[in-house]
């Protein structure tokens, strides 16, 4: 009985411990892509802040947010960083005012971008994940306290991407050979802890044969029986051999009533 | 047993060698960005710095409220450590904020060599990390600015991800365990437990019941030769029991006829053997892993469910932002609180079973249509069919327990159903989270669904063919009554144990709406922690219940002492969260974290022994009441503390200190926890006077 009880039993528990490795490894690979995101978004936080305190200082000096010259300062910040994609600055409406990209000026926003602004207005940033860019953005308020616009900071996903994809590698290589040890370990340790289950099985499977064919057994031999630890065991035993021989006495009693040599 | 532990233990050391090297890969990947904000700080200041000074045609030296401008620039970013402006000739400038040992080797090294303009150079300082930008004025370099990064802070964030892998670890090890063990309560634990009960039936001479098992492994050979035992020592007793009779009969002589009649009687008496096999009656715990499942399906969306809203919110809403944010919430939880209490009638006429499948019905169907929500009010439909499901369900999982717990282990039944809500808790989230970053978040509604599918597939292999509570009841009990209408809400409120319990669970459910979901995020949050921070910090009460709770169970099931289990949860709980008084001591963080763990162990404490109590008080009024209706009016009265925790904490709030809103939801629950003494008592005394009376 090769595939028996342990085998199958055992063999249930690679693809159990397959699943918890790989929920350990997807997990710990999502939250390295989640705090190597906050660092990033905290980086470009600042710089959106920086830019934004820039346009504060002209809004106090009572200049309008779309009559602005600001669009070379935003150049200036793209191209001093490699990952900025684009840095825009829309209003309350979601209409693109200025932007490092002129291609995108008069442009609306996505709907999501003035949601998130909008919710987010009194906090200090607002972050967004698109498909391939991550989006910053810090609101801008005029000197009477109104959110009148937002400055929006676009980068690119590459490096982010890069960086999981090449942890992804190293801990697919690692958690291999690591799930391989796993799986032996575990399936052999499960099979020696069967086993011996199984072997208290068959011993009580045979004795319970033994007592139902010959309908005796030495009582001693049952108890001593050491494959068998479960001591319920050997009370049932006992008071099986018990009960079959409560029945012969009795029918041999009512036997002797019958033939009259009892009284 | 020894198979469950030791797929923990193998497991729990796996985890921890992956999560170690993934740690230490981590580490070497985050480092370098670390620093990057560092050279963004700098390359702005320098740039600020070198316009003022050559635009303005101010020397460097001579530069005005350049050590406020560097307070400012610390305080809103946190993670810096310092910033200084170095000159060649005459040492540090400006500086805010920079240890001595850092000074004392800025001095020492004072020509350090000007990069070119707009470059940095980083390295390490008196243990910090310290970038360098020289400052030119009119193309010649004036000055550096140091930006210093503590080593600390770097530790600090690395091991902000080390709580990160942990919080990990346990999420995919509630999954494995909750996986292993119903492989291992279907396949080994239960089957041998009946093995083992049908053992001690012998043991006691009764060889009545049977195992109906097949299997082709030597479990079922040993299984098969047993009931070949068994029956064939029935055979031999039915036997034995003719041959008697016939002797019995063939007898002439009254005398001896009367004798083996004699016999006869006191073998029957004497051997346990009847006519009709029992049966082996199914377990409370067997709803654990589809309830697990379904709590998991519903939880998923738990950490992005608000951001989701947000996507539906017209340009123009009818309410505020955050009250449309919050509706569909609120909307899901009066369609939850409606369907517990039409839930008591539906599962007497239902059973169970089909009960569970009509919540996944609905589940399914809500999360179905969620994912194709196209506007805001199709949104809150789906969601109000989500929380009709919710609320069927979980009647549906109480009535079971209560049904199928026995006397000896309710709070062992009750745990299973503790259990598997905390584990869902712990997971649904987590791998909720995951799953809407990277697949999106209405795709996650999906899987919901699928899920939901699957805790409905598990429920009809597990539950399938329990009759309904009405139909098994009124076979044992047709003779009797059962009350209609407000009866049954007389009848449970004037038993002062019922009021007692009340009391307890309604404090308890404040406590968990009141302290844990609204004043904690809300305070941490305040405190300057990272909703990270938050969630683990919140994850550690889910934690302690999941692993505390089981243990508990067993213990108060031995002693058989639920109260004083309960009486004692809530001190723990009441007092852990007066320890928030202490905040001034002790630091307002270490504070908080005291407190959630005080409520975690005192929650432990009291969630299995409080629902076996309620379990003993529908057993006692199964009479009069149908168990299934007792457990919605408990369902119903217990889930007005959710609702009035965040209103009561929202009041608080607005008038006091939040250690003092927290430290008076503490006092509410030790006076609640007296209350519940009182009535407590007054029940013990009842049946005191009820024996005397009954003596006399």
């Amino acid at each position: 009985m090769f595939f028996g009880f342990a085998f199958r039993t055992s063999l249930v528990m690679v693809p159990i411990l397959v699943i918890g490795i790989t929920i350990t490894s997807v997990l710990s690979l999502h939250k390295f892509s989640q705090t190597f995101s906050n660092l990033i978004n905290s980086r470009f936080e600042f710089v959106t802040g920086e830019i934004r305190n820039g346009i504060q200082t002209q809004l106090d000096l009572g200049l309008f947010l779309e009559n602005l010259e600001i669009t070379q300062i935003l150049e200036e910040y793209q191209i001093s960083d490699d990952q900025i994609l684009s840095i825009e600055v829309f209003d309350n409406r979601g209409v693109v005012l200025h932007s490092s990209d002129s291609s995108s000026v008069s442009d609306l926003v996505p709907e999501e971008w003035i949601n998130r602004w909008r919710l987010n207005s009194t906090s200090s940033s607002w972050t967004l994940q698109e498909r391939n860019a991550g989006v910053v953005g810090v609101s801008i308020r005029n000197n009477l306290g109104q959110d009148i616009g937002s400055v929006v900071l676009r980068y690119s996903r590459n490096l982010l991407d890069q960086n999981v994809k090449n942890e992804a590698q190293n801990l697919i290589a690692f958690n291999a050979i690591a799930t391989l040890i796993t799986i032996l370990v575990a399936f052999f340790s499960a099979m020696f802890i069967l086993s011996r289950l199984c072997n208290e099985f068959r011993s009580m499977g045979k004795i319970m044969d033994i007592v139902r064919t010959n309908k005796k057994m030495d009582n001693e031999d049952n108890q001593q029986n050491t494959d068998i630890r479960t001591s319920v065991f050997h009370e049932f035993i006992s008071k099986t051999l018990s009960t079959n021989k409560e029945m012969d006495l009795t029918i041999m009693q009512a036997r002797s009533l019958d033939e009259g040599k009892e009284n | 047993m020894r198979l469950l532990l030791l797929g923990g233990a193998i497991m729990l050391l796996s985890q921890i060698v992956i999560s170690w090297f993934a740690l230490d890969r981590f580490e070497q990947a985050l480092s370098p960005q670390l620093n990057q904000k560092a050279v963004a700080v700098g390359t702005a200041l320098s740039s600020q710095i070198a316009y003022a000074s050559q635009e303005l045609g101010i020397p460097i030296n001579e530069l005005v409220g350049v050590n406020d401008f560097f307070q400012s620039a610390i305080e809103t970013n946190p993670d810096l450590q310092y910033l200084t402006i170095v000159n060649h000739d005459v040492g540090i400038l400006f500086q805010h904020n920079a240890p001595e040992d850092v000074i004392q080797s800025l001095m020492g090294e004072l020509k350090q060599p000007f990069g070119s303009k707009g470059s940095h150079f980083t390295e390490e300082i008196a243990g910090y990390l310290d970038s360098r930008f020289p400052i030119y004025v009119e193309d010649n370099p004036v000055a550096h600015l140091h930006v210093g990064v503590s080593s600390e802070n770097v530790r600090r964030q690395l091991f902000t991800i080390v709580f990160e892998i942990i919080s990990v670890i346990l999420v995919s090890m509630v999954v494995t365990i909750e996986i292993l063990n119903l492989y291992m309560s279907r396949n080994i634990l239960v089957p041998t437990g009946l093995v083992h009960r049908v053992f001690e039936s012998g043991a006691k001479g009764q060889f009545t019941p049977r195992l109906a098992m097949r299997a082709r492994n030597e479990f079922g050979i040993m299984v098969s030769s047993l009931n070949r035992l068994l029956y064939e020592l029935e055979q031999r007793y039915q036997d034995f029991q003719f041959e008697l009779r016939e002797l019995r009969d063939a007898q002439i002589d009254p005398r001896v006829s009367k004798k083996i009649s004699s016999i006869i009687s006191m073998t029957s008496k004497r051997f346990g053997f009847s006519d009709q096999f029992s049966t082996l009656e199914k377990s409370a715990t067997q709803i654990r892993m589809p309830f697990f499942l379904f709590i998991f399906s519903e939880e998923m969306s738990r950490s992005f469910f608000p951001l989701f809203v947000i996507g539906f919110i017209p340009i123009e809403p009818a309410l505020s932002y955050e009250l449309m944010i919050s509706l569909p919430i609120t909307l899901f939880m009066v369609a939850t609180f409606l369907a517990t209490l039409a839930a008591g009638k539906w599962t007497y006429r239902m059973g169970c079973s089909r009960l569970f499948l009509l919540g996944i019905v609905f589940a399914f169907v809500g999360y179905f249509g969620t994912f194709f929500a196209g506007s805001y009010a199709e949104l809150i439909l789906w969601r109000c069919l989500n929380g009709i499901g919710y609320g069927l369900i979980f009647n549906a999982c109480e009535t079971w327990i209560a049904l199928y717990s026995k006397e000896s282990n309710r709070a062992h039944g009750a745990s299973a159903y503790v259990g598997a809500i905390f584990a869902g808790y712990i997971c649904g989230p987590s791998l909720g989270g995951m799953l809407a970053e990277y697949l999106g978040q209405d795709t996650t509604f999906l899987i919901s669904a699928g899920l939901a599918m699957i805790s409905g597939y598990a429920a009809y292999r597990l539950l399938a063919s329990s009759s309904p509570p009405g139909k098994a009841e009124s076979k044992q009990e047709s003779s009797s009554i059962k009350q209609t209408g407000f009866q049954p809400w007389k009848t449970l409120f004037t038993h002062p144990r019922f009021v007692g319990l009340v009391f307890t669970a309604v404090a308890t459910r404040t406590t968990l709406s009141a302290f844990l979901f609204f004043l904690i995020p809300l305070y941490l949050n305040e405190l300057g922690h990272s909703t990270t921070e938050i969630g683990q910090m919140m994850m550690l009460y889910g934690g302690i219940i999941v692993i505390g709770t089981p243990g508990i169970s067993g213990f108060c099931d031995r002693i058989k002492r639920y109260f004083p289990m309960t009486f004692v949860g809530a001190l723990i709980s009441g007092i852990g969260l007066l320890f928030i008084l202490t905040s001034g001591m002790i630091g307002e963080s270490r504070a908080v974290l005291i407190s959630i763990i005080a409520v975690g162990l005192g929650h432990c404490l009291i969630l299995s022994p409080q629902y076996a109590m309620m379990q003993q008080i529908v057993y006692e009024h199964r009479e009069q009441i149908e168990s299934s209706v007792s457990i919605s009016i408990y369902r119903f009265v217990d889930r007005i503390g959710l609702i009035i925790g965040p209103v009561l904490a929202a009041l608080l709030i607005q008038r006091t200190s939040y250690p003092n809103s927290i430290a008076t939801i503490g006092a509410i629950v030790l006076i609640s926890m007296l209350c519940s003494v009182t009535f407590y008592n007054k029940q013990r005394d009842r049946i005191k006077s009820a024996l005397k009376a009954s003596s006399l």
